[in-house]
């Protein structure tokens, strides 16, 4: 990266007293194009390099700069100088080659550039998307349409001799309707973000619109939509840190190799990409995470089973353990900036099942179809693993779909939860973390025995 | 950073190009980031966010470029970028652009800025806060702490002429914690925020006890009693507990709401739309709130807006663009985390005025119900939710137990006319950070007590 230039040579001259170094850069170059009926609203084009450089003697010390001119020695003496303030016995890890060595990888210091999409296509393509997703909406209904690319680059320079760089793309594609309706596809192309997925999330949406009925409250058999599975994930994830099982903050920790799920659960963090065996390309791919460590796919619970945790440097030296290359700065509670190395995932999955929806509910005989839930940031204790989500859901008589019951809350613990899932759907939508698009959630529809529901 | 002469000059060629409105949004913030994870301070972190942002304003479109190139030869290059994603057409321009600086006082004034305190007293005051939160009786699992100080000066131009600026300067320790008595464990958050330099600090018995006031109530929650779903009178303490007007009709109340149709106060002006208890108002200038600035990002001056008078709805909260769309003038809420983001309208310090009714008395006219202390955060839109963080039964008029893992939920619009007590006292609150398209901004909601009628609870 060009941005790292000046670092690089700035390594083999470390200050007295400084015994590592290391400066990362991240790069994010976007565009994205709002239109409204076809018609180009917001637009915006953005190019942003983060710099994160730390320095160890006898502890680390650390500077984040986006402004980029900033001389690099006096940046490095800068973090020396904060590393002096902290009280580690130790300095903190860093990455080395031999790491990836190790896995069979090998570093690519030349950033591979990305092709870039033009304004003209992109509005192109809305219109095109704009005009099919109208046949559908009543009279009078505007459809607001979201395009956008990112581009992020990382890049990585120690004074181990790390000195790697990486860049990926993804288009996404936001849809809203002014009656209501919200969807959102991601993808490695352009051409990828196809409109007979919106037309199918469409028409799933327009079943739920069902007249309004009397909440109940009680146990119900359930089921839960793809989208109310991500709203779960996009949480509960952190109770698979490796932070969390050192500190006894997961209800997990200790659990290895025991039956914490129902059999049929089985999650993994994928790392995207074309090797990645994830059968769901979303776009959102890392060939090494903030830390340097090359990515990889994890499981993390295979049939029901725990397997494993997400580390990061620290964390796996605190556990015996490696790195699985889950370092990532935006992550929930990660403040305006993002300079803590904290443990993210990269594409957090629930694995699909075989049913349809329309099984699922068939299959729910009498019960409720949870189609909807909120405020996923207050909802789960991650500690606990105690939830009260918000929801709406859709009571089901003889598997089929009658009213709609608004204002309820589905309660519980996710130990309990996932336990109790009788059977998963073949659909999986992908949810990105939205206020940072760092990260996605991915999670089937699914079938659980019972759900206690307030109204 | 960018010489003035400079900034004008990208504004002329920005107009010369053909359009309409340009803004150049400045931004130079310095930031102290002190991490402390099990008693370890981590070492010092030094933050530098530096950059512009170029906003272009073409009929119904717009375009918001930026880059921490901050060079005027990056800004040109914007300029012509954003002119080519608007199609703008050149044009004759007679006369050049004078920018005029306008001087607003921040309502926030600051005794010790961050960067002139010593790295070592910010890492006595989360020494101190680690101590602190340990001292109770309490099992506490796991405890990080975080000192954060922030310095955000931003500068701010337009086409129109106006060149504005403003220093922002807040101190905020934030506390995670996880309270445990053996596989019975609740971890939670909270944040000690200041709209005030380094001498937030020096009162060390301030902080302190709020640190310990956050792990005692930790461990309360913890061992708090469920209760049956149910719908009861709820009543809602003075203070923090106005997250309810922020989620339930703030959100629905900013400008890019109503433009995009997604608001249940849309076309609504001038009717009744809540209790006539009700008198909500958004105030940017109130000194000492985390809120408050001496404008907005728009350098428009904050001021003072009525959103709901005595029931009756007054004003949508807007900023230039969406303003524009509703045929509004800027109401000085268009705000932004930072020059990576266009501005939106947003809310500032949004209070429900005091009302006229006795604490005692809204209290003691539940026979059984719901009353809130905290609230830890929420939802907003047309549907709401807000996590019951402290809540009480109220039995007989009295507060009888504790409960948890409670959500109010509802629909905004409902809520708001089931309001029967506005209590007298209104109780200012720390604040915090809301997030939306524009990233996360600094807020209040300060309320009197309140009680709503009747609410579906679960």
């Amino acid at each position: 990266m060009k941005e790292l230039e000046q670092y690089r040579a700035a390594m083999s001259r470390l200050p007295e007293g400084c015994r590592e170094a290391e400066a990362q850069a991240e790069r994010q170059k976007k565009l994205s194009v709002e239109l409204v009926d076809g018609m180009p609203g917001a637009m915006s084009l953005s190019e942003q390099t983060e710099l994160f450089v730390r320095a160890s003697g006898e502890k680390t010390g650390m500077v984040y700069t986006q402004k980029l001119d900033e001389d690099p020695d006096k940046v490095i003496r800068q973090a020396l100088v904060n590393s002096e303030a902290g009280q580690s016995p130790k300095p903190e890890p860093m990455c080395a080659p031999g790491l990836w060595e190790q896995l069979g990888r090998s570093q690519t210091r030349e950033e591979v550039p990305v092709p870039e999409v033009s304004v003209p296509e992109l509005k192109e393509f809305g219109r095109a998307l704009s005009q099919v997703l109208q046949k559908e909406c009543a009279q009078g209904d505007r459809v607001r349409i979201s395009l956008g690319q990112t581009i992020l680059t990382m890049g990585l320079v120690n004074s181990l001799g790390m000195d790697t760089a990486a860049s990926g793309s993804r288009y996404t594609a936001e849809v809203m309707t002014d009656s209501g309706y919200a969807g959102y596809l991601s993808a490695p192309g352009l051409e990828e973000l196809s409109a007979d997925y919106f037309l199918e999330e469409m028409e799933r949406w327009k079943r739920t619109r069902l007249p309004v009925i009397p909440s109940t409250s009680g146990i119900f058999r359930a089921v839960l939509s793809s989208g109310v599975v991500n709203n779960i994930l996009i949480t509960a994830w952190q109770m698979f840190t490796g932070s969390r099982a050192l500190g006894g903050t997961t209800p997990f920790a200790g659990k290895e190799g025991q039956q914490i799920f129902s059999p049929c659960v089985t999650i993994r963090d994928y790392k995207g990409g074309r090797d990645s065996k994830n059968s769901v390309t979303c776009g959102f791919s890392w060939e090494l995470d903030c830390e340097g460590v090359p990515s990889q796919d994890l499981t993390l619970v295979e049939n029901g089973v725990l397997k494993g945790w997400m580390h990061n440097l620290s964390s796996a030296w605190q556990a015996g353990a490696a790195s699985t290359g889950n370092a990532g700065r935006k992550t929930l509670l990660s403040g305006n900036i993002h300079t803590d190395t904290l443990i993210m995932p990269k594409n957090f999955t629930i694995e699909s099942g075989n049913a349809s929806l329309g099984e699922l509910l068939a299959d729910c005989g009498d019960g409720i179809y949870i189609f909807e839930n909120y405020d996923q940031f207050h909802a789960l204790n991650v500690a606990s693993g105690d939830f009260a989500f918000p929801c709406k859901g859709i009571r089901i008589c003889d598997g089929k779909l009658t009213g709609v019951m608004e204002g309820l809350t589905m309660n519980g613990n996710v130990a309990g939860l996932f336990s109790h899932i009788e059977k998963l759907g073949r659909d999986r939508a992908v949810n990105p973390l939205v206020m940072y698009d760092s990260y996605t959630v991915s999670g089937p529809s699914m079938l659980v025995r019972e759900l206690r529901i307030s109204g | 950073m960018i010489q003035r002469e400079e900034i004008q000059r990208v504004l002329e060629y920005a107009r010369a190009k053909g359009i309409e409105f340009a803004e150049v949004f400045l931004e130079d913030r310095e930031e102290t980031n002190i991490p402390c994870a099990a008693r370890v301070v981590q070492g010092v972190k030094s933050l530098r966010i530096y950059g512009a942002g170029l906003y272009l304003i073409q009929g119904l479109q717009n375009v918001y470029l930026y880059t921490n190139q901050v060079t005027e030869a990056a800004l040109f290059a914007l300029v012509e970028k954003g002119a080519g994603m608007l199609e703008a057409k050149k044009r004759a321009v007679q006369d050049g652009i004078v920018l005029k600086e306008q001087i607003r006082h921040n309502p926030n004034p600051v005794i010790t800025y961050p960067s002139e305190v010593e790295n070592q007293r910010k890492i006595r005051v989360l020494q101190q806060a680690d101590l602190a939160a340990r001292s109770t009786d309490v099992s506490v699992r796991s405890l990080n702490l975080n000192y954060f100080d922030t310095d955000q000066r931003v500068w701010i131009a337009n086409t129109e002429g106006l060149f504005a600026a403003d220093r922002r300067v807040t101190s905020r320790l934030r506390l995670q914690a996880v309270v445990a008595d053996g596989e019975d464990a609740y971890g939670s958050w909270d944040d000690y925020t200041k709209a005030q330099g380094f001498e937030a600090f020096e009162q060390e018995e301030s902080y302190t006890e709020a640190v310990r006031d956050m792990i005692l109530r930790m461990d309360r929650i913890r061992t708090a009693d469920t209760i049956r779903p149910c719908t009861v009178p709820v009543v809602l303490a003075a203070g923090g507990c106005g997250t309810l007007w922020h989620e339930s009709c703030g959100h629905s109340l900013e400008a890019i709401a109503i433009a995009h149709r997604g608001s249940a106060f849309v076309g609504k002006l001038g009717e009744k739309v809540a209790s006539s208890k009700v008198t909500l108002v958004d105030d940017g200038t109130i000194p000492g709130q985390y809120g408050s600035a001496a404008i907005d990002d728009e350098g428009h001056p904050t001021q003072r807006n009525v959103l709901i008078e005595n029931g009756v709805l007054k004003s949508y909260m807007c900023d230039r663009y969406y303003g524009k769309l509703l045929g509004m003038e800027s109401t000085g809420n268009g705000r932004r985390q930072n020059y990576t983001y266009a501005p939106v309208p947003r809310m500032t310090n949004t209070c429900l005025a005091e009302g006229t009714d006795e604490e005692e008395e809204i209290l003691g006219s539940v026979e059984d119900g719901l009353y809130v202390e905290s609230i830890g955060g929420g939802f907003g839109g047309m549907q709401f939710s807000l996590e019951v963080k402290e809540g009480f039964w109220i039995k007989h008029g009295k507060l009888d137990r504790q409960v948890k893992n409670i959500m109010l939920t509802g629909n905004g619009i409902d809520i708001i006319k089931r309001i029967d007590r506005v209590g007298r006292k209104m109780k200012y609150e720390r604040g915090g950070f809301c997030g939306a398209s524009s990233g996360l901004v600094p807020t209040t909601t300060p309320q009197p007590m309140v009680r709503i009628s009747h609410m579906a609870i679960g």
